[in-house]
């Protein structure tokens, strides 16, 4: 693990409380979202595929091609026709005028070729991704860095299924490896497993006025994913089952980030033909546990963690001619999250006395939609989608002193998420074109807030007390020079 | 010292009531019955209910005084019920040796304060360090300010100190004298009791560091409740500052008892640094997981730490005999001069007024004769033993030149 620790500081001692308040803040709002870890949290190494596969992020992302990192996913990633894939993903999802950023860039190359009864790979890729929130007198940022990976990978088919390995550099980070198996289990059914384990880096920055406390963190990440699909009568059936589990590397001397998060997700589909037209269905279910530790020379100072459920069922159906799908889907989102800061890093007296920062969040996200998705283009032209979404977070906090030993609230503050409505439009272009032979493809997804629901109070003191809401469906607009909500992708 | 008075009075004026823990006279011990009401303390403590854990943590007690979870319990529960005391909330805001940095005094008494007070605050202003020796000379100042300014309201802190503060203090202390007697204390607290996200483990580090903060508060308490501040007239709007600093007047003289309440005092300041030895010995014995100590082994080795340390080491040395610091003079420039802290508590001052610098009494109130002069007893009872008259100009700047710019 790396570590570092710069606490710079030139009023060491000044608003020690309300400092460490917004770090314990900022922990639980990093911790709060472990199932969706591309929304909020560590957003190390970008969203997928280091993230598990939250079904909110992938309606956002709309990203329809699957594009699995030859380092974990080496089968499936060696699948493709021999020949050089390039990816580059740029998606500011949101710049605020404030500060407040969340975004993720990734780019990848891939080169595959046969060699005799194997097919096998090389790829480089590089992501990065960044949250940040925060105003002028603090700030929370996590991400930032491009770390970059390179996969060697091989995979030898036959009747009998297929087997294929992977090995991955993260340069100091370490070298991980993957495995992937496909096999016929009867007439129609297949199987396939994989199971990886990476490398990964990620950093919390959190600042107070002068003071700034920034924690490196290096994990182990483990997945594994198995699948059963088959063809009957009724139709087509899938389903899978994926874990992701990572696991903090040793720390070392100075402050040093420490991410655990374990993941199980579900997710059966169906596909048929009925007639003439295409039905499909998807239910997808997933649950996690994250904490995330600051530790001091191996000793954990501030603490977040907590649960996080998802759940999405979608909807399928389009004329069987056509390509072009409609789909309907609804879901819910829950992460809660407690944290805590001790103050003996930054205060000898309230060291002393035992004295922790506190705070306790929780989140609920329903959410729906419906979307008009055209079938992507194969070698020229264009294909589009089109899409409505509603979301309804609900979300309170609260923050305390625990005083003599945690045993005692002092100060309590809480408050409440300021949206409770919000309907997003989303517009995905894209174009292919055949250049040199090569096609070339540029994909753009734009999301745009229709309307929204602002609570007018959104902080209250002790206790969550939400607002009243403003009348009609407008309510506010204030959304002065921020922007975002974008994704563009090139690929060729 | 600001700092370390703050938390300090906090602790001393939160702490349990010794009025509640009567002792039980029954010679009858009954363990499972005082686990059975611990556990009872604990969900009520769970469900926010500290009066219900208050009580059962009591009645815990007197079935079984060596459950040491209990004596802790009741001891932080009634921390919990005194929070709402609005006599204590009002402690916390007048007393200027317990106003947060930054933190005003009321408009109303900053109103009132006479040029003396003026000049007490700047000559304070000076000695900025959190638990350095030179803050009781801010404290000792700042206590006489106050008395100046707003006499009737330290008559009034000084009634709650003694009748509600100082025994609950010594309640407090016996409770943590007797789990240290015990020679072992553990008590884990679950999430259910704290909210926090993990359980937090207490030992014999978190009590001889709580005795610590105690002692503090004790010895503070005990120093402001020694001298007298009382006047006859109670409506201070009309309080002839002369009838205050005459000599011979019952204002600034030694309380009946004050003699022992600073011996007292003394000997708490000196068991701060006893009981943080006492806490980081056993702290760095300690060889189980620090990963749910409240306190853990880390904070020794933060910078932290050691300036409190430091600190608290050095304000000991002062108490025991005269050391020398640095302070800064009017001009800006280190000045050291020596300090001996253990001189303001024995032998006692009998009169305050006795050791001020001359004063005259102007249309503001009392102030400092220009240039300052302290007359034969420029060592304020030995507390600064190589001061002089010059060198108290030297240091407070009060040399008549800067009159007219100190007092606007």
């Amino acid at each position: 693990m790396t570590t570092h620790v710069p606490v710079a500081a030139t009023r060491r001692r000044r608003d020690a409380c309300r400092a460490a308040a917004m770090l314990a803040l900022a922990c639980a709002l990093a911790g709060a979202a472990p199932a969706a870890a591309q929304l909020l949290p560590l957003w190390s190494g970008g969203g997928t595929p280091a993230a598990p596969g939250s079904y909110v992020w992938h309606t956002l992302a709309w990203d329809g091609g699957d594009r699995p990192a030859l380092g974990v996913a080496p089968l499936a990633a060696l699948e493709r026709a021999p020949g050089v894939a390039l990816a580059s993903e740029w998606s500011p999802l949101l710049r605020s005028g404030d500060g407040s950023r969340l975004e993720r860039a990734r780019q990848s190359v891939r080169a595959t070729a046969a060699a005799g009864a194997a097919d096998v790979g090389i790829e480089w890729a590089q992501e990065s991704g960044l949250a940040r929130g925060g105003d002028a007198g603090w700030a929370v940022q996590s991400g930032g860095e491009a770390p970059r990976d390179a996969a060697f990978g091989a995979a030898l088919r036959g009747d009998r299924g297929a087997l294929a390995l992977a090995v991955s550099v993260a340069g100091a980070r370490g070298a991980g490896f993957g495995v992937e198996a496909a096999a016929p289990l009867a007439a129609g059914w297949r199987a396939r497993a994989r199971a990886s384990a990476t490398s990964r880096d990620g950093r919390l920055d959190v600042r107070w006025d002068d003071r700034t406390v920034a924690a490196r963190g290096a994990w182990s990440e483990r997945r594994f994913a198995c699948a059963i699909a088959g063809d009957t009568r009724a139709g087509a059936f899938a389903v899978a089952l994926d874990a992701v589990d990572r696991e903090p590397a040793r720390s070392g001397a100075g402050d040093a980030l420490a991410d655990r998060l374990a993941w199980r997700g579900a997710r059966a589909d169906w596909d048929a033909r009925a007639g003439a037209l295409r039905l499909g269905a998807t239910v997808a279910h997933g649950a996690a546990r994250q904490r995330l530790e600051v530790r001091r020379d191996g000793t954990a100072y501030a603490v977040a963690a907590g649960p996080a459920t998802e759940r999405a069922a979608e909807l399928r159906a389009g004329p069987a001619a056509a390509r072009w799908t409609a789909r309907a889907w609804a879901g819910r989102v829950t992460t809660a999250a407690d944290a805590a800061l001790a103050l003996w890093p930054f205060d000898g007296l309230a060291g002393a006395a035992g004295t922790r920062i506190a705070a306790s969040s929780a989140l609920t996200l329903d959410h729906a939609g419906v979307a008009v998705d055209g079938a992507q283009a194969v070698r020229r032209g264009w294909d589009a989608g089109l899409a409505a979404w509603w979301l309804a977070p609900r979300g309170d906090f609260e923050s305390w002193r625990g005083v003599l030993f945690g045993l005692g609230h002092d100060g309590a503050q809480g408050g409440t998420l300021g949206v409770r409505r919000a309907v997003l439009a989303g517009l995905r272009i894209a174009r292919t074109q055949t250049i040199a032979g090569t096609p070339v493809r540029l994909e753009c997804v734009q999301w745009a807030p229709l309307a929204w629901r602002r609570d007018t109070a959104p902080a209250a003191a002790a206790g969550p007390a939400p607002g009243p809401e403003q009348p009609g469906a407008g309510g506010s607009t204030h959304a002065l020079r921020t922007w975002g909500g974008t994704i563009i992708r090139v690929s060729l | 010292m600001r700092r370390l008075i703050v938390p300090l009075l906090l602790f001393a004026v939160l702490l349990p009531a010794a009025g509640c823990g009567k002792s039980s006279k029954s010679t009858r011990v009954d363990p499972i019955g005082a686990q059975q009401e611990t556990a009872a303390g604990n969900a009520a403590l769970a469900a926010g209910d500290y009066a219900g854990a208050n009580t059962h943590f009591k009645a815990a007690i007197a079935k079984d005084p060596a459950n040491s979870n209990a004596q802790f319990g009741a001891a932080v529960t009634e921390v919990y019920l005194l929070q709402a005391d609005p006599e204590i909330q009002q402690i916390t805001g007048v007393l200027p040796l317990a106003v947060a940095p930054g933190m005003p005094m009321a408009s109303v008494r900053a109103t009132r304060s006479s040029a003396l007070s003026q000049r007490l605050a700047v000559a304070a202003a000076g000695i900025d360090r959190r638990y350095a020796p030179p803050a009781l000379g801010r404290a000792f100042f700042r206590t006489l300010a106050l008395a100046a300014d707003d006499p009737d309201s330290l008559s009034d802190i000084q009634a709650i100190l003694r009748a509600k503060v100082l025994p609950k203090l010594a309640y407090a202390e016996d409770r943590l004298r007797t789990i240290e007697a015990a020679g072992e204390f553990r008590m884990f607290l679950p999430p259910s009791l704290t909210d926090l996200p993990d359980t937090i483990e207490i030992d014999l580090t978190e009590v001889h560091l709580l005795d610590a903060v105690v002692n503090g508060a004790q010895g503070f308490t005990r120093m402001v409740c020694a001298y007298n501040f009382d006047v006859e007239n109670m409506d201070f709007e009309h309080v002839d500052a002369e009838s205050l600093f005459a000599p011979g007047t019952a204002f600034g003289a030694l309380n009946a008892g004050g003699g022992a309440l600073l011996t007292q005092a003394k000997q708490d300041l000196l068991d701060v640094g006893v009981q943080l030895d006492a806490a980081a010995t056993y702290l760095t014995a300690e060889a189980d997981d620090q990963s749910d100590d409240v306190v853990p082994q880390a904070w020794l080795e933060t910078t932290e730490y050691a300036t409190f340390h430091h600190d608290v080491e050095q304000f000991t040395a002062t108490l025991n005999g005269p050391v020398t610091i640095t302070v800064d003079d009017a001009a800006g420039q280190p000045m050291a001069l020596q300090l001996n802290l253990g001189r303001f508590f024995v032998p006692a001052i009998a009169d305050l007024k006795t050791v001020l610098p001359a004063i005259t009494i102007t249309v503001d109130g009392p102030d400092i004769v220009q240039p300052i002069t302290f007359g034969d007893h420029p060592t304020i009872n030995g507390i600064f033993p190589d001061m002089t008259d010059a060198r108290w100009q030297q240091l407070t700047g009060l040399t008549g030149a800067t009159a007219v710019a100190l007092r606007h």
